[in-house]
């Protein structure tokens, strides 16, 4: 973020205060230079007034006269002017003291102001090395699955091979066998959703889209991740347009919906599977009977490496499924949510993950072509 | 008995697969990098090569390349890599086919029988042709001229099944029961979205189909209509 300019409105322009500073040296000129022209003015109105006239007692009335007019409006002008004097040199005191406050507030404000953008150039600079070490990190885990697939196509090979003549192996090395295939398989896709992963943060994964017929998948998954182990509720409606979607990811995505409802239901309870049809597209929700998920997991069981359960009792995952599932789901203009609790039985609150995908463009009425 | 020269600098994966392939009833040789490889390809004339991509000194793709200058052996392209812009590559170049690691041993065993049948000028059982169209069944890949299409696991299973049929009207009601499963049957509505999307894909003008033709009331059919 760039650092504002901050300024100070200006309340007293210098020339204002040159001119207050004008004012009063008028007004103490004024204040003495007028009095002291009164006073000759009206002494000598009355010495020739009473020179003239020579009626009256000369010493008492002119001496009146001189007093009142020569002396008396003279002082009256001086307070006045005096008063008016006070007045002009508070104002410019005041503004002077505004003018430094002033002053001071704008160096602050230029210093503040330099602090800010030093502080912003270095959350930039703190900014662009976490990239990097976030880029570097990506490029990494990109290499290391890219090497790994090299000796785990020799491990799953040689696995192939070994097993080729498995009549012939004792049957404790075909069961060791046979238990390594299973791992190495994991492995392998381990290594497959690391490195989908990496690419889909790097926007290097391609996706494959087109019509996605729901309904099959939906059934081919429920088949192959709960079998015949775990009863299935279903809520279909008799037509569902196909979504627009990459195949593989979308059932890849429904796949680690159900394989976790039924890593976190207890055996033999339901899971729902519910299909809605919406406007614009389809929604599909996979809703079981377990412990629920509190607030506070929902809150970050999205991002990377964040499990349901840890601990020795939880069920086996690196935390990496939702983390994919949703990123994949929304990089095909997707929405994965979650709800929970999804029942109001207390003791068995359950979730609801719902995956709502765009519907595929419906085909225009065809006429006979060939 | 076909020999197959394997170049490989992954010596585990190259005696695994020498293994292998042995069993499958194939004389296997193995070199460490390309210039062994090409020295190899000279002195023994194999019939197929498979050729891993990342090798130090000559890799793969300069291997290919100059294996082109003067041999058009079968050659199937091995790899850890899988993005398109290089399964393109390794086509443009001249590979006949191309494995990604981690494969399984079955897989590529399928594949190297798939390439020698087609080296022989046998009918090949792996690859559909028509017109610009190439579907390599074993690889699941389909290829417009030198253009790789994107075609979804349901799209290419519902090309596949047209195209095996060459000029027969196939029903809406059949194509539903072969792609999707005998409970679909009824599924038409399937049929006739997936058919307009599949024509965006590999038509050169949807408007005016020359491989997808629709049967009024009856189904599709596949033939190529030269406009």
């Amino acid at each position: 973020m760039a650092a504002r300019d901050l300024t100070v409105q200006k309340t007293t322009p210098p020339e204002r205060l040159g001119r207050l500073r004008d004012i009063s040296f008028s007004l103490k000129l004024i204040q003495w230079l007028l009095p002291l022209v009164l006073f000759l003015t009206a002494t000598v109105y009355e010495l020739i007034e009473h020179g003239i006239k020579r009626t009256e007692p000369f010493a008492l009335s002119l001496t009146a006269e001189i007093v009142f007019f020569g002396i008396g409006g003279p002082v009256a002008v001086v307070i006045i002017f005096g008063y008016l004097r006070a007045l002009v040199a508070s104002e410019t005191a005041a503004r002077q003291s505004l003018e430094r406050l002033n002053r001071e507030l704008e160096a602050k404000v230029a210093e503040r102001t330099a602090l800010l953008a030093e502080r912003n150039a270095e959350l930039a600079r703190a900014n662009q090395q976490l990239q990097q070490v976030d880029a570097l990190k990506s490029e990494f885990v990109s290499l290391v699955s890219h090497e790994l697939r090299a000796p785990l196509t020799a491990l799953n090979g040689g696995l192939e091979v070994a097993l080729q003549t498995a009549d012939t192996l004792p049957a404790p090395a075909r069961r060791i066998l046979e238990a390594m295939v299973n791992e190495s398989r994991r492995l392998t896709q381990l290594v497959q959703n690391i490195l989908d992963v990496s690419r889909l943060e790097a926007g290097r994964l391609t996706l494959n889209l087109g019509p996605v017929a729901v309904a099959p998948i939906l059934h081919r998954s429920v088949e192959v991740i709960l079998g015949a182990r775990r009863p299935v509720t279903w809520q279909m409606p008799a037509q569902i347009p196909p979504v627009w979607a990459d195949e593989v990811y979308y059932e890849q995505i429904i796949r680690n919906l159900l394989r976790n409802a039924d890593k976190y239901s207890s055996a033999g309870v339901p899971i729902e599977v519910n299909v809605q049809v919406l406007e614009n597209e389809i929604s599909v929700e996979v809703v079981d009977h377990g412990a629920g998920i509190t607030p506070e997991v929902q809150a970050v069981m999205f991002e990377r490496f964040q499990r349901g359960q840890t601990g020795e009792n939880a069920p086996p995952g690196w935390g990496l499924g939702l983390y994919f599932a949703r990123k994949l789901t929304e990089a095909q203009a997707g929405r994965l949510t979650v709800r929970s609790p999804a029942w109001p039985t207390p003791t068995a609150p359950g979730a609801a993950f719902a995956v709502s995908f765009p519907a595929a463009a419906e085909a225009p009425e065809e006429t006979e072509d060939g | 008995m076909a020999e197959v020269l394997l170049v490989d600098d992954d010596q585990n994966l190259c005696q695994l697969l020498r293994e292998y392939l042995s069993g499958q009833g194939h004389a296997v040789r193995c070199a460490a990098n390309g210039r062994a490889g090409l020295r190899e390809l000279f002195e023994r004339k194999p019939d197929l090569v498979v050729l891993d991509v990342t090798m130090p000194q000559v890799d793969g793709w300069e291997t290919l390349k100059r294996l082109r200058e003067v041999s058009d052996l079968p050659v199937i392209m091995l790899t850890a890599r899988d993005d398109e812009a290089d399964v393109l590559r390794g086509f443009s170049l001249g590979a006949d086919d191309y494995v990604c690691k981690p494969f399984s041993f079955a897989q590529l065993g399928a594949r190297v029988k798939a390439v020698l049948a087609r080296g022989r000028g046998g009918p090949s059982q792996d690859e559909l042709r028509a017109g610009d169209l190439v579907v390599n069944l074993a690889a699941r890949r389909v290829r417009r001229s030198e253009e790789l299409l994107n075609l979804t696991p349901t799209e290419f299973n519902l090309l596949v099944a047209l195209m095996k049929r060459p000029g027969a009207v196939v029903s809406s009601e059949d194509l539903a029961r072969e792609v999707w499963g005998p409970q679909y049957a009824s599924e038409i509505g399937f049929v006739r979205r997936y058919i307009w999307h599949l024509r965006q894909k590999i038509e050169p003008d949807p408007e005016h189909p020359r491989y997808l033709h629709n049967e009024r009331g009856f189904g599709y059919r596949f033939e190529v209509v030269e406009s």
